[in-house]
């Protein structure tokens, strides 16, 4: 979503006068004074936001019938996450703990105008068109604005693949959110936001589908929540605080978030379509202190509710990596929510949610097995934080930290250098923006820093989206060894190791590596090859950019390279540098018709999400791989279409 | 696959939409007229006149939230 100007936020377009709504004196839902000559006069008694202060007397005057249901949805009172708060909390402190969730909890509800005119209050506002009233909500700039980290991350690939829905039909929120769900008002008491009668479920398009062709439909269903087998990993965030600095400024401090995917038992069956036995579970982070800061001892009935929670994650695909072989769930008890994934303040809460090893499906004789020949993986392009303690500041190794100069200013790994990607691209001003500088330049650069070419450079970060591009940059000039950190800065504070904020200088050396071209392909190459079987292109971008909902800024148009495949880069790496394992990487490019026979090209908006996933090509040991390194920037300048 | 839940809201939609809009028409002045749409639609004057209202954000908040 970019930011708007404040100018940008309150400009109304000349178009919208000409429209229904543009027939209504501006005061008749805003107030004001409209005959007012200066702008303090003008505001006087103004309503900024309509739909929430003020509903009857502006939508609701003409859309009365959305307005008597929509002011009592979900949207406009998030009233369920009170009903939980309130089964948890002692109701002796209610009106503190009420005082804090409005001051932490409350401020992403919207109304009418959060998802038809602007851009909602949770989002900074703004108007989307120039004031024009939308009957469609717009994805990016409306809901995804607020549903951003999970939803939204999800399904439009900033992590995991995305989702099937916005990769193959294109789809928004709204085919499967419609506005009899939106405006819906939540019954007094609802239990839950899935307890809503007119919520969206799977089986409103798929139906029948125990009565179909696929066997594990016919198994599964009634057994368990379609997404136990259609998801991706999602994210779990654990031990929430809130609190006020010394500005006065409120926070929240999530103490732990981890991608992964848990099983859980369905404690709750009564909500629609809900009767099957096990469900995705998501952790809500709420802490027995959350609200320590205003009232102690909020939470006397805790465990009331669990805080392993039905998920319904927004990264559906047809096929994933638990439901890729029977083996890979059944008896796999590393995916069911088990005891130890409790932290001993929530045990009483998920005692019902945890799946007992009764429970587990027992593992299956006679399945198909994968096969995924991974003989060639290059293992030690990954090391662990225990090998990297172990070697640090052994002759010929060197620790190259890609956190950039904040990250590194803050706390680095003793003895980590860092490396300005700037100084080794070429300027926006250039004829050739962001692609690499000369194979001199960059030997000139990595020698004065301390680099040869017979050095083993190990790159780390907090995620992957620097870490992976260096590698690549080193490997194109010609260092001979190089490594990531698998689960960057987290996995090595996780082992209890510390970083550090003194910086380390190495002295210059020369480089003396050998330039590798063959690890970049110009835009002549992508365009030859087009329709060559033995030839893939993979697009890194995010799945609006990839399917022209969403351009780069320095880019001409929206769209993609034809025939690319849609991969983001969340699909390669999991959050905070994690990876996946290589026969999953394998099968999941397999199953997108990406095999290592074949010339692969990574592409993006300016060639950094596509030299990470040139790491993961090379570690995956794919024999040719190459960056496309003028990537959509430049190709979305060219007429070729 | 979608009509059905669309239309139903359309038609409702579209009727209360009409019914309103000649009541506002009576009740109030065109938004053309008003000094609202004069700044509002006025770009320039927006850029001198719009104040930038910076969100502040604790040093102390941590995580995706």
């Amino acid at each position: 979503m970019t930011p708007l100007e404040p100018h940008e936020k309150v400009l109304v377009s000349e178009d919208f006068l000409e429209t229904e709504h543009g027939e209504i004196a501006c005061e008749n839902c805003h107030n004001g004074n409209s005959a007012a000559t200066d702008k303090a006069e003008a505001h006087k008694g103004f309503v900024k936001h309509p739909s929430i202060d003020n509903v009857e007397k502006s939508c609701g005057e003409c859309h009365e019938d959305i307005v008597a249901t929509g002011q009592d949805s979900l949207h406009a009172t998030l009233s369920t996450f009170t009903t939980i708060l309130k089964s948890r909390s002692d109701m002796a402190k209610w009106d503190k703990i009420d005082g804090a969730r409005k001051n932490h909890c409350a401020g992403c509800h919207t109304s009418c105008g959060g998802c038809h005119v602007s851009r909602p209050k949770f989002a900074k506002k703004g108007f989307i068109n120039g004031h024009m009233f939308q009957k469609n909500t717009d994805p990016i700039n409306q809901c995804t604005s607020c549903h951003g980290s999970r939803v939204g991350f999800e399904y439009y690939g900033t992590r995991g693949q995305g989702d099937v829905h916005a990769t193959k039909a294109n789809m928004d929120c709204i085919p499967c959110h419609q506005a009899e769900e939106m405006h819906a008002a939540a019954p007094k008491g609802l239990p839950g936001r899935y307890h809503l009668k007119e919520i969206a479920k799977c089986t409103d398009c798929h139906e029948g589908l125990e009565h179909g062709s696929v066997r594990d439909h016919a198994i599964h269903i009634g057994k368990v929540q379609c997404q136990v087998c259609h998801s991706q990993t999602y994210v779990n965030c654990f031990s929430c605080h809130v609190g006020k600095d010394e500005n006065g400024v409120g926070y929240f401090q999530n103490k732990l978030e981890v991608e992964e995917l848990k099983i859980g038992v369905n404690y709750d069956k009564r909500a629609p379509g809900a009767d099957y036995n096990f469900m995705l579970v998501r952790h809500e982070p709420t802490d027995p202190n959350l609200y320590d800061f205003y009232v102690k001892d909020a939470f006397t009935n805790y465990d009331a509710t669990p805080t392993w929670k039905r998920a319904s994650p927004h990264n559906i695909q047809r096929k994933t990596w638990q439901a890729a072989n029977c083996n890979n769930c059944h008896g796999n008890r590393d995916i069911f929510l088990s005891e130890s994934d409790l932290f001993d303040y929530d045990k009483g809460a998920n005692a019902r949610v945890v799946v007992p090893d009764s429970l587990i499906p027992t593992k299956r004789k006679n399945v198909m097995k994968i096969d995924i020949p991974k003989t060639n993986v290059r293992t030690d392009m990954v090391v662990d934080a225990e090998w990297l303690h172990n070697n640090l500041g052994k002759k010929g190794m060197v620790l190259i930290d890609a956190q950039g100069k904040a990250g590194y200013a803050k706390g680095h790994i003793k003895g980590a250098i860092a490396l300005d990607a700037n100084s080794l691209t070429q300027d926006w001003e250039s004829d050739t923006p962001k692609e690499l500088v000369s194979h001199e330049e960059i030997a000139k650069i990595l020698g004065k820093a301390g680099i040869s070419a017979d050095d083993h450079v190990v790159v780390y970060a907090k995620d992957a989206k620097w870490a992976g591009w260096f590698l690549w940059v080193l490997e194109y000039a010609g260092v001979k060894k190089v490594s990531f950190l698998k689960g960057g800065v987290e996995a090595w504070e996780h082992h209890g190791y510390h970083l550090t904020t003194e910086v380390t200088k190495r002295r210059s050396t020369k480089f003396a590596g050998t330039e590798h071209p063959e690890f970049v392909a110009d835009n002549e190459f992508v365009a030859e090859n087009l329709g060559n079987q033995n030839f893939v292109v993979v697009d890194t971008r995010i799945i609006p950019q990839a399917i022209g909902l969403a351009m780069h800024g320095a880019a001409d148009r929206a769209g993609r390279i034809p025939g690319s495949v849609m991969l983001p880069l969340g699909t390669f790496f999991m959050d905070n540098a994690a990876l996946k394992s290589p026969e999953e990487l394998l099968w999941l490019l397999k199953m997108n018709g990406v095999t290592p026979d074949k010339t692969v090209v990574t592409t993006c908006n300016t060639a950094q999400f596509a030299g990470d996933v040139f790491f993961i090509f090379r570690y995956l040991g794919f024999p040719d791989v190459r960056v496309h390194d003028p990537s959509w920037i430049s190709w979305s300048a060219m007429t070729m279409e | 696959m979608y009509g059905g839940k669309r239309g139903i809201i359309k038609g409702v939609c579209s009727l209360a939409a009409a019914v309103g809009i000649m009541f506002f028409s009576m009740n109030g002045t065109a938004g053309a007229a008003s000094s609202c749409v004069t700044c509002h639609t006025d770009e320039d004057m927006l850029q001198e006149t719009a104040a930038e209202i910076k969100a502040v954000k604790s040093a102390m908040q941590s995580g995706a939230g």
